[in-house]
C-alpha cells in the first residue's frame, strides 16, 4: 500500500501569508477527544471528532487502539500538549508568533483496518471541512 | 487557493516518508507518543512547535522529512 501511495504526486500547497497572520488548526491522529465525547473504537475507527478551539485541555483524554509499545501515552496523559499542543499554540498566538488558533480542530484515531477507506473517504472529508473553515495552515500530529 | 498548507511532526520517519508529506519534521530520537517531547519539559514543547511552524515559511523539499535535533529530551 505505501508503495502505491508514494507514486502519487506530493500535494504541496504554498503558503501565502506570514506565520504571524495565520490561523492554525491541529489535525491529530493521536486518538484525543473530550471526555464527554464518544470514544474511538479501539478495534479500528475511521471517524473523527471536532474539538472546539476554546476547550479546556484538562478535559481531553486518549482512546487509541495501538499497543503501548507503539504509542506511549504516559507523557500525554500528564500533559496532552505532548501530542495535541493546544495550550502551546494559544501561548504562541498570545505572543504574536502565529495569527491565531482555529475555532475548531480535528481528531482521529489513526488506527483503521480499512486503510483504503481512510485514504479515499476519511482524509478527503476532513480536508474538505478544513477548506471551508477560516484556517490558513494545519499542524499534523500522530500518536 | 486550493488546499491547506500542512506541517507534520512525526516520530516515525520511515513510515511518514512513504507517504511523502509536503512538509514534515522528525525530532531525532523521539519515540512514539512523544511528538513534542515530554510532559515535564514545556520549554522543549515550545521550541519544537515553533520550529515546526517555521517550516511553513521556509523553503522545504516536498515529500522529504527533515530530521532535526532538539535539546532536553529525556523520556
Amino acid at each position: 500500500m505505501p508503495v502505491e501511495f508514494s507514486r502519487r504526486c506530493v500535494p504541496y500547497t504554498p503558503v501565502g501569508r506570514k506565520l504571524a497572520e495565520m490561523q492554525i488548526a491541529i489535525v491529530s491522529t493521536a486518538g484525543v477527544h473530550l471526555k464527554e465525547q464518544e470514544p474511538f473504537n479501539k478495534e479500528g475507527d475511521d471517524t473523527w471528532r471536532h474539538l472546539p478551539g476554546d476547550l479546556n485541555s484538562a478535559g481531553l483524554m486518549i482512546t487509541h487502539g495501538a499497543p503501548d509499545e507503539h504509542y506511549d501515552r504516559t507523557q500525554a496523559q500528564q500533559d496532552i500538549n505532548v501530542i495535541f499542543p493546544i495550550d502551546r499554540l494559544r501561548e504562541l498566538a498570545a505572543a504574536g508568533f502565529i495569527g491565531g488558533v482555529s475555532e475548531k480542530h480535528w481528531s482521529l484515531m489513526g488506527y483503521s483496518l480499512r486503510l483504503r477507506k481512510y485514504y479515499d473517504e476519511t482524509a478527503p472529508a476532513v480536508a474538505k471541512e478544513l477548506e471551508r473553515s477560516p484556517v490558513d495552515a494545519v499542524l499534523l500530529t500522530a500518536g | 487557493m486550493a488546499g491547506i498548507p500542512t506541517i507534520l511532526i512525526t516520530t516515525d520517519k520511515e513510515s511518514s516518508e512513504q507517504q511523502r508529506p509536503p512538509r514534515a519534521i522528525h525530532p531525532e530520537g523521539f519515540t512514539w507518543g512523544h511528538s513534542l517531547g515530554t510532559a515535564a519539559n514545556k520549554e522543549l514543547q515550545v521550541d519544537l512547535l515553533k520550529t515546526a511552524l517555521r517550516q511553513l515559511e521556509e523553503l522545504h523539499m516536498p515529500g522529504q522529512v527533515r530530521t532535526l535535533s532538539f535539546e532536553g529530551y529525556h523520556p
